[in-house]
C-alpha cells in the first residue's frame, strides 16, 4: 500500500473514538470509585486472615509452652499492619476508619461531656478510647449509637443503621425503642418494621456525668449525601434508585453546586440504562440551565440532548438543538457526532 | 493529650472527611477535564473498546495514588499520557504473548457499549484493519506509530512519552510503518 493510501485509510480511522461510555467521565469516576472499594475489602480480607492466622501461631505458642511449662510471659495479639485505608486518630487515641468510597461523615457537636458525629452515609469503624465521664455518639439518621470504651462498626443506608460491635458494647436507640449491644453482637436498626422517627439520645446508665440529651433535629440528608449515595446505587446497577436520589436532590437543593451535575447525571441514567430518552432530554436542558455555556458540562449537556432527542424520535427539536450546539461550540469536541445526530450536513 | 484535659477540643483532626472530600473533589475535577483525552489516547494505542475502559481507570487510579508527584496542574495531561502508554505497553506485552492471537483464534473484538453517534462503518473497517495489522508489530514500535500516524504528535512528543530518545523512536516507527504498508498491501 503506498503512501497516499495509507493516508487515506488513517485520515478515516482518526475520525473513529472510543464508544460513548468509555469517555464519560461520570462512569469513569463510578468506575474508578469501584475499584477503589474492592481494593479496600480485599485489604480488609487480607490483613484479618493475617491477624487471624498471628492469632492461631500465637495459640499453638501458647499451648506449648504451657506443656513445656512456660513462664507464664503474657502475649498480646499484635495489631495488623497499617495499611494505606483512610482513618482518622483523634486526639483522645480513638480511631474512626473510613470503610468505603461514599462515606460522608460530619462532627455535629463536642463538648466536655460528649462528641457527637453524623455518619451520613457509608460505613465506618470506630474505636473508641475508653473514657466514662465523656460519651461518644455517632448519629444515623434517627438512629444513635453511643459508647465508651468499644470498638464497633456502623453502616447507615438511607434511614437504615446496621451496627456489629467488636469489643466492649454500646446503646443503640431509635424511636421506637433501645437495644445494648455486647461484644460479638450486631443488628439492623430501626428493625424490620420499625418506621424511623425523630430520634432522642439516651445516656448509659452508668455514667451519671454524661449531659442530658437535646431533642433531635429533623434530619434531612445533604446534597453530598444524597450524591454519595446515588453514586454507590448507580455502581451498584439500582438505577432506579440511583435516579430517585437525584431526583430528590435536584428538589430539595435547587441552588447546590452539584444540582447541574445532577441533572446531567439523571439524563445518562435516563438515556443509557431506563430507555427514557424524552425526560433524559428534559435533564440534560436542566443541566444545561443551571450551569452557564461556557462550562464543559453545558457543551456535553447539549450534545447529549441532541442524542436523546433524536432517540425520542423528536428529530426537529434535535436538529434545533445542533444547530445551537454549532453556534455556541464552533470548535467542541462533539461537533462532529452532533451534526451527524441532529441531521446537520456534514462540515465541509 | 492535655494533662489538665479541661482544654475544650479535644480533637486532634476535624473528622469532617474534609480530606478525602478534596481528594475526591479533585480526582472529579481531573477525570472530566481529561477523560475524553485518556478514552482516546488509550483506544488508538490499544485497538479495541474492550480494554479501553479498564486502563481508563487504571490510569485515573494511578494518578489518585500518585498526584502530590506532580508539581504544576500543567503537568497533570502529560502525566495522564505518559501513564497511559507504559500502562497500555504493559497490556500490549501480554496480548502477544496469548496464544489465542498466535493461532488467529483471537474473538472479534467484543461491543461493550454503544459506538459513538454519526460513526461511520468505513472509518471503523478503517481503524480495524490499522490495528489487525499492528498487531504485528513488537509493542513499542506500535505504540509510537499510533501516537505519530492516529494521535498525530509530533517525533519530539512521541519520543518524550515513549521515553526513548528521538533517533529509536524514529527507527521504532519506521518497522512499525514498513509492516503496516505491507500488511495492508492488496
Amino acid at each position: 500500500m503506498n503512501d497516499q493510501e495509507l493516508e487515506a485509510k488513517l485520515v478515516q480511522a482518526r475520525r473513529v473514538e472510543p464508544a460513548i461510555a468509555l469517555a464519560r467521565p461520570q462512569q469513569i469516576l463510578w468506575g474508578v470509585r469501584g475499584r477503589l472499594l474492592e481494593q479496600r475489602k480485599k485489604r480488609v480480607f487480607v490483613l484479618s486472615l493475617a491477624a487471624a492466622a498471628a492469632v492461631i501461631g500465637l495459640g499453638v505458642a501458647g499451648a506449648r509452652s504451657l506443656v513445656r511449662g512456660g513462664d507464664g510471659v503474657t502475649v498480646s495479639v499484635p495489631s495488623p499492619p497499617r495499611d494505606d485505608t483512610e482513618h482518622w486518630t483523634l486526639r483522645d487515641g480513638s480511631r474512626v476508619v473510613i470503610e468505603t468510597a461514599s462515606t460522608v461523615i460530619k462532627k455535629r457537636s463536642e463538648t466536655k461531656a460528649a462528641l457527637e458525629l453524623e455518619l451520613e452515609t457509608g460505613a465506618a469503624r470506630f474505636e473508641v478510647t475508653s473514657r466514662p465521664e465523656r460519651a461518644f455518639r455517632v448519629h444515623g439518621g434517627d438512629v444513635t449509637v453511643t459508647v465508651t470504651g468499644t470498638s464497633f462498626r456502623v453502616e447507615r443506608s438511607g434511614a437504615r443503621v446496621s451496627v456489629a460491635v467488636s469489643e466492649g458494647s454500646v446503646l443503640v436507640t431509635w424511636p421506637g425503642g433501645t437495644q445494648t449491644l455486647r461484644r460479638g453482637a450486631s443488628g439492623t436498626f430501626p428493625p424490620p418494621g420499625e418506621r424511623s422517627e425523630a430520634a432522642s439520645v439516651a445516656a448509659l446508665p452508668s455514667s451519671k456525668s454524661l449531659a442530658p440529651s437535646e431533642p433531635a433535629p429533623e434530619r434531612i440528608a445533604s446534597a453530598e449525601a444524597l450524591f454519595a449515595e446515588a453514586d454507590a446505587a448507580r455502581a451498584a446497577g439500582r438505577h432506579g434508585e440511583a435516579l430517585a436520589k437525584l431526583e430528590l436532590l435536584s428538589q430539595r437543593y435547587p441552588r447546590d453546586p452539584r444540582a447541574p451535575l445532577a441533572a446531567f447525571t439523571r439524563g445518562r441514567l435516563l438515556l443509557e440504562n431506563l430507555g427514557k430518552p424524552a425526560q433524559a432530554a428534559r435533564a440534560f436542558a436542566l443541566s444545561r440551565s443551571l450551569t452557564g455555556p461556557t462550562s464543559a458540562l453545558s457543551e456535553d449537556a447539549l450534545a447529549r440532548e441532541v442524542d436523546a432527542l433524536r432517540a425520542a424520535g423528536n428529530k426537529a427539536l434535535s436538529r434545533e438543538r445542533a444547530e445551537l450546539y454549532t453556534r455556541l461550540y464552533p470548535a467542541g469536541l462533539r461537533l462532529r457526532q452532533v451534526r451527524a445526530a441532529g441531521g446537520l450536513p456534514a462540515e465541509p | 493529650m492535655s494533662a489538665s484535659g479541661e482544654r475544650a477540643s479535644e480533637v486532634a483532626e476535624e473528622p469532617t472527611a474534609s480530606g478525602a472530600a478534596a481528594e475526591r473533589d479533585q480526582l472529579e475535577h481531573v477525570i472530566r477535564a481529561h477523560s475524553t483525552y485518556v478514552a482516546r489516547l488509550a483506544y488508538r494505542v490499544l485497538g479495541r473498546d474492550d480494554e479501553v475502559n479498564d486502563l481508563v481507570q487504571d490510569v485515573f487510579i494511578a494518578y489518585l495514588r500518585f498526584h502530590r508527584t506532580i508539581r504544576e496542574p500543567e503537568a497533570v495531561k502529560g502525566w495522564l499520557a505518559t501513564t497511559v502508554i507504559r500502562m497500555a505497553h504493559k497490556r500490549l506485552r501480554a496480548r502477544r504473548f496469548r496464544l489465542k492471537i498466535w493461532l488467529g483464534l483471537e474473538a472479534e473484538e467484543r461491543r461493550h457499549d454503544l459506538p459513538a453517534p454519526g460513526l461511520s462503518s468505513d472509518d471503523r473497517a478503517a481503524f480495524m484493519s490499522l490495528h489487525r495489522a499492528l498487531d504485528r508489530v513488537p509493542p513499542k514500535a506500535r505504540i509510537a506509530w499510533a501516537l505519530r500516524y492516529l494521535e498525530q504528535e509530533q517525533l519530539e512528543d512521541v519520543a518524550r512519552l515513549c521515553g526513548c530518545s528521538l533517533a529509536t523512536t524514529k527507527r521504532r516507527i519506521k518497522l512499525a510503518h514498513g509492516v503496516v504498508q505491507r500488511a495492508l498491501a492488496p
